[in-house]
């Protein structure tokens, strides 16, 4: 009895799974946008998000309303840097600051969006915050001046980060939606870029920015093993 | 309203380590260097011998120093909490007055804050003058031996005092530009010129440690006295009982090019006197230096110090101005370093007292090559050539002012 009990469970367990692939496959959409400067020249690690716009498809508010990774994001921090430079996260996400460097980082930000500080730690040390409120979290270390790096949080599952071609691509159902950018580096012309994007028509969409983006002062990030730090 | 003395700063210091250490736990890092190998010091005359054993020689080492243990450096740093952190530095070597001793002893007081950046630093240290000396216990990463400039600061200044410094980050500010200004007050250095003004510049890496002697040559000029006259200095010792000051400035472009300028002034009483007899000397300077990294292999560092010094009176005493500066390029091609330094260096006498000769002035040429075998083993070898005219050599009979020692070294360095 508990036997035939358990082969239906799994039964049923298959059959959701076979539902929801079909479901995906019919009613997905792969859009890729891709972002410019003034000057037609791809730009790289621009954060783009979509939120979607009317009344919700059952698709677009199950994967809405779906749970958040188990897994936390990382922000970790390599030769004294933040690595990714820029991480975008859900909202409610949980995000891992482990430290690959052999000395202590004391991190610490005071953005409005969530102040935090994690005191002076090392290697292998827990340090998982939860990011509960949208927007900019800028992040330094109070030893190391020139480390800078960004926890930018968004309110929608639909999010992503510009490749080297300046291209990101999303699997999303079917609808409308709005679609911004985010970047540390985006002059006030284009901070407030909103699109509509409807996913019948707009497969490859292309965004031109109005102005260039600020000095990314990437030098900074240049590593120095003579540094009296 | 008690005395504040050198050692009250220390002892403070000290105190404050004891109490945040009965509070928390405070974490531990070592970090020690050994040095050593093979010297060879080649010089024309016997008198040229170091001046750490009395003679009028330039360089650190002897004819007869062959295979040495050159010097040994523990380092021994941690925190407190997240803003309080100590760092001492423990040193080693095989001549001078004193075998063991520390160089540095200071606990940083940095806090988090939103905008500028503000830390104190109290205890024994050295001021961040110097672009060239930023390896393990002030150290220079490039060449073995200093610039004599540095050679000069390891020798004769440290700062017994605090220290405050503010920062205004760049890339917090998104500009390319970092600033730091700092203001010092500082006890000792009361001696701070004396054994530059009689020996004149020198080039070694060789740092006095706390309260050790440093000697003075047997110089001729010194019998003319009816008193005793010290023969050695104690460059930690407090003689007049006033504070001196520095103030700095540093100017940082991305991480590519430094330049830091700094006004020294140990504000000494050229009157003040000790029971040994040893014055104060009133020095002050202006130290200027850079660095600019062409690329991550490939670098240009350099340094221009102006000042003058005076003990005692115009008229019976000593005083004099004093010139050095140093080009320094360095080249890194894999695991090996290469490095190339030019010293210039003068003191001019300004002082009324023809049987006491100070003018001296130099060059010298150092040229290094650095292997690292792995992270805690490296070898090299560095050579040294520095031409040195002082007058005050001309006091004995038949010497010369002018002579040349060059010195080579084969040296091993391991990392813990």
């Amino acid at each position: 009895m508990f036997e035939h009990h358990n082969s239906i469970n799994v039964f049923r367990i298959l059959l959701l799974h076979v539902v929801l692939l079909t479901n995906q496959n019919v009613f997905a959409e792969q859009i890729q946008i891709k972002i410019l400067d003034p000057q037609s020249q791809p730009l790289s690690n621009i954060v783009v998000y979509l939120h979607a716009e009317g009344e919700l498809s059952s698709e677009q508010s199950h994967i809405s309303n779906v749970s958040l990774q188990d897994k936390p994001a990382i922000m970790d921090q390599i030769d004294k840097q933040f690595m990714p430079h820029i991480l975008v996260v859900q909202k409610s996400s949980w995000v891992d600051f482990p430290n690959s460097d052999s000395i202590k980082h004391h991190v610490y930000s005071f953005s409005p969006t969530q102040s935090f500080e994690l005191k002076l730690y090392s290697a292998g040390e827990p340090n998982t915050l939860q990011f509960d409120s949208v927007g900019e979290v800028s992040m330094g270390c109070n030893i190391h001046d020139w480390m800078l790096g960004y926890i930018y949080v968004v309110d929608t599952p639909w999010f992503g980060k510009t490749s080297h071609q300046g291209t990101v691509s999303f699997d999303i159902p079917k609808g409308n939606y709005t679609l911004k950018i985010w970047s540390p580096l985006l002059q006030d012309a284009d901070k407030d870029l909103s699109i509509s994007l409807d996913t019948n028509t707009a497969k490859q969409t292309t965004v031109m920015l109005n102005q260039p983006l600020l000095p990314s002062l990437v030098d900074y990030e240049e590593s120095d093993e003579l540094d009296d730090y | 309203m008690p005395r504040i003395t050198c050692k009250r700063i220390l002892f403070t210091a000290a105190a404050l380590v004891i109490c945040f250490e009965s509070q928390s736990s405070p974490s531990i890092e070592v970090r020690g260097l050994l040095e050593g190998g093979y010297i060879n010091a080649d010089y024309d005359k016997p008198w040229l011998n170091s001046w750490l054993e009395e003679g009028v020689g330039v360089l650190r080492f002897n004819r007869d120093d062959n295979l040495l243990l050159t010097q040994g450096v523990l380092e021994i740093a941690g925190d407190f909490s997240s803003d309080l952190s100590y760092h001492v530095t423990a040193n080693a070597y095989p001549d001078g007055d004193k075998k063991f001793g520390l160089t540095e002893a200071f606990i940083t007081y940095s806090p988090l804050s939103p905008g500028l950046k503000h830390q104190i630093q109290v205890g024994m240290f050295y001021p961040k003058m110097s672009l060239e000396n930023v390896d393990l216990g002030w150290n220079s990463p490039f060449t073995y031996s200093f610039s004599a400039i540095n050679s000069w600061l390891a020798e004769e200044l440290r700062t017994i005092g605090a220290q405050w410094s503010v920062t205004r980050s760049g890339r917090k500010n998104n500009s390319p530009h970092t600033y730091t200004v700092s203001a010092a007050v500082f006890k000792a250095n009361d001696v701070l010129g004396a054994l530059l003004t009689w020996r004149g510049w020198a080039i070694h890496n060789r740092q006095t440690m706390y309260n050790e002697a440093l000697p003075f040559a047997d110089y001729f000029q010194f019998n003319q006295f009816d008193i005793d006259v010290p023969n050695s200095e104690v460059i930690t010792e407090e003689t007049d009982g006033r504070w001196g000051v520095y103030v700095g400035s540093h100017w940082r472009y991305l991480k590519s090019t430094d330049v830091r300028i700094y006004v020294y002034d140990n504000n000494a009483d050229p009157l003040a006197i000790e029971d040994n007899n040893q014055y104060a000397w009133d020095t002050q300077f202006l130290s200027v230096s850079f660095q600019h990294k062409f690329n991550s292999d490939f670098r240009i560092l350099g340094q221009w110090l102006t000042g003058k010094t005076q003990m005692g009176t115009p008229e019976k005493g000593v005083s004099g101005d004093y010139d050095a500066w140093y080009l320094l390029a360095s080249y890194r091609w894999n695991a090996h370093r290469f490095s190339a330094r030019y010293d210039k260096f003068s003191v001019q006498e300004t002082d009324l007292h023809p049987t006491d000769p100070n003018d001296s002035h130099g060059s010298s040429l150092t040229l290094a090559w650095r292997y690292d075998i792995n992270p805690s083993l490296n070898v090299g070898s560095e050579w040294t050539s520095t031409t040195s005219s002082n007058e005050s050599r001309t006091l004995w009979q038949d010497w010369a002012a002018k002579h040349t020692q060059q010195q080579l070294m084969l040296l091993a360095q391991y990392r813990f």
